[in-house]
């Protein structure tokens, strides 16, 4: 079958103001504006944190650290770019000094969480479960950069554009990073989807 | 087909499935894909793979009060601040040449060493001394005293100081004990390589309670660390031989270069040597 292109849609609208208007109503003192950003995006850098460390409750710490910081910058944000990509741009920083101290340490990651399916029978759920960690096993077996760039694609929904915004790398560097983490994780994964 | 083509082609999968390939390309594409078997099975592969993706790195559910934990540090950070007063101009303007001033006169004073204020001392009891970062001599440590990213701190023999930090978290250091307080990751410290907010622990035993991870998220020494998880713990060094840890609330991950474990309440632990794991020891009498 010849291929069709796609066009994987960039996160979900945001109900309400925008995160830029909001970034720039925190900037000024809002602190309510701001609590809407941190509920808006928790999940989001919550789940970025995990599939990049593999650990729920560092994820948990990392999340917490990346939207503090994030109110700590808010002075330097730039309410004419995306906020998406600069937050992101943060967790990033966050989640790699947290994997730097990490292979310094050689530590082995204490456990996997995975996210659990509601409303499937439970044999059909084990197998979800098990596929998703077998998935999540394999990003995690990435090199950083390359794992940064697939988590933002796929978890977060970015666009490679986006992605490499908020890597502060050029685009045409996040998809040959894009590229090179797709191979190898064919290899992890071998052809074998459920 | 050429392997050439092939190569070529498939280095547009990515491209094409983003949907960002000029149509020239994507028709050249899409008419080789088709007239080759074996770009076809790549190409079915390769949307297998990212069907697979999408499905199984979904988001994953948001631990519980993620966002009431964030926006109650910010909320102290807020209350912290002065209410921004109106200024008339000018004065404006000489509060701004004065700030300057200051500034370059503390850089020279300072030397491009950076003081941030992290918190201040609750109470002393006894003799406590404290050394700024970069200072040569060390001081008497006095109630109310502000504290400092990098500062030392020594309780002597029946001594012992609270520290009360900005976000609330509580450390208590006990006789006989010397701490360095890293209120950011110490990755370049010639004396520490902790890359994470750390309490270093040369000496002694500090008990810590932990309101937020804004200044500090583990106790650092030679032998093992406790990385905090929200919670209340206890921690004791004696020079180069063993590390302790007693977890009075919540859950603390005890870890050194031989591996690592989550412990919690009930129990207290011990790292023995430069090489040794985390153990329970049989009783909770550490000392």
């Amino acid at each position: 079958m010849a291929p069709e292109a796609k066009n994987p849609s960039a996160g979900g609208e945001a109900v309400g103001p925008s995160d830029e208007s909001l970034a720039s109503r925190s900037r000024h003192g809002d602190v309510a504006a701001f609590e809407v950003l941190v509920r808006r995006y928790q999940g989001r850098v919550y789940s970025y944190a995990l599939r990049m460390t593999g650990d729920a409750h560092e994820a948990e710490d990392l999340a917490q650290e990346t939207l503090l910081r994030v109110y700590r910058s808010l002075g330097r944000f730039d309410t004419r770019q995306p906020f998406a990509a600069w937050v992101f741009g943060i967790a990033a920083h966050v989640c790699r000094d947290w994997l730097r101290w990490r292979g310094r340490r050689r530590e082995q990651v204490v456990e996997t969480v995975d996210a659990v399916q509601q409303g499937a029978s439970p044999a059909a759920e084990a197998a979800a479960a098990e596929e998703r960690e077998r998935v999540a096993k394999a990003v995690q077996r990435l090199p950083r950069k390359y794992r940064e760039v697939i988590v933002l694609h796929y978890v977060e929904e970015m666009g490679y554009e986006q992605v490499a915004a908020a890597l502060g790398i050029r685009p045409d560097a996040a998809r040959r990073r894009a590229l090179r983490a797709r191979t190898m994780l064919e290899r992890y994964l071998g052809g074998n989807a459920p | 087909m050429s392997s050439r083509e092939c190569k070529d082609t498939r280095a547009l999968f990515l491209d094409f499935e983003e949907g960002c390939l000029p149509a020239e390309e994507a028709a050249k594409a899409r008419s080789h894909v088709a007239a080759c078997p074996a770009c076809a099975q790549v190409w079915e592969r390769w949307q297998a793979q990212d069907r697979r993706l999408r499905t199984a790195l979904g988001p994953a559910p948001v631990p519980r009060d993620l966002a009431g934990a964030v926006m109650a540090q910010v909320r102290g950070r807020a209350a912290q601040r002065h209410a921004p007063r109106r200024m008339p101009l000018l004065r404006w303007g000489v509060a701004a040449a004065v700030a300057a001033a200051l500034l370059v006169l503390g850089a020279v004073l300072l030397l491009g060493k950076r003081y941030e204020p992290v918190g201040q001392v609750a109470a002393v009891q006894g003799q406590v001394l404290a050394r700024q970062r970069g200072a040569r001599y060390r001081s008497h440590l006095e109630a109310g005293a502000a504290l400092y990213n990098g500062d030392e701190l020594v309780a002597v023999a029946a001594s012992k100081a609270a520290l009360r930090l900005y976000d609330e978290s509580r450390l208590a250091i006990e006789e006989n004990t010397e701490v360095q307080l890293h209120c950011e990751a110490a990755g370049d410290d010639e004396d520490c390589s902790l890359g994470l907010p750390h309490v270093c622990l040369r000496q002694g035993e500090v008990e810590c309670e932990l309101a937020s991870l804004r200044y500090f998220r583990a106790i650092g020494t030679p032998l093992g660390t406790a990385i905090a998880r929200g919670t209340k713990f206890r921690m004791r060094y004696v020079d180069g031989e063993q590390v302790f840890l007693e977890v009075l609330e919540g859950e603390v991950l005890f870890s050194s270069p031989g591996g690592q474990l989550a412990v919690r309440p009930g129990a207290v632990w011990v790292i023995e040597g430069a090489k040794g794991v985390p153990r329970r020891l049989p009783d909770t009498a550490w000392r």
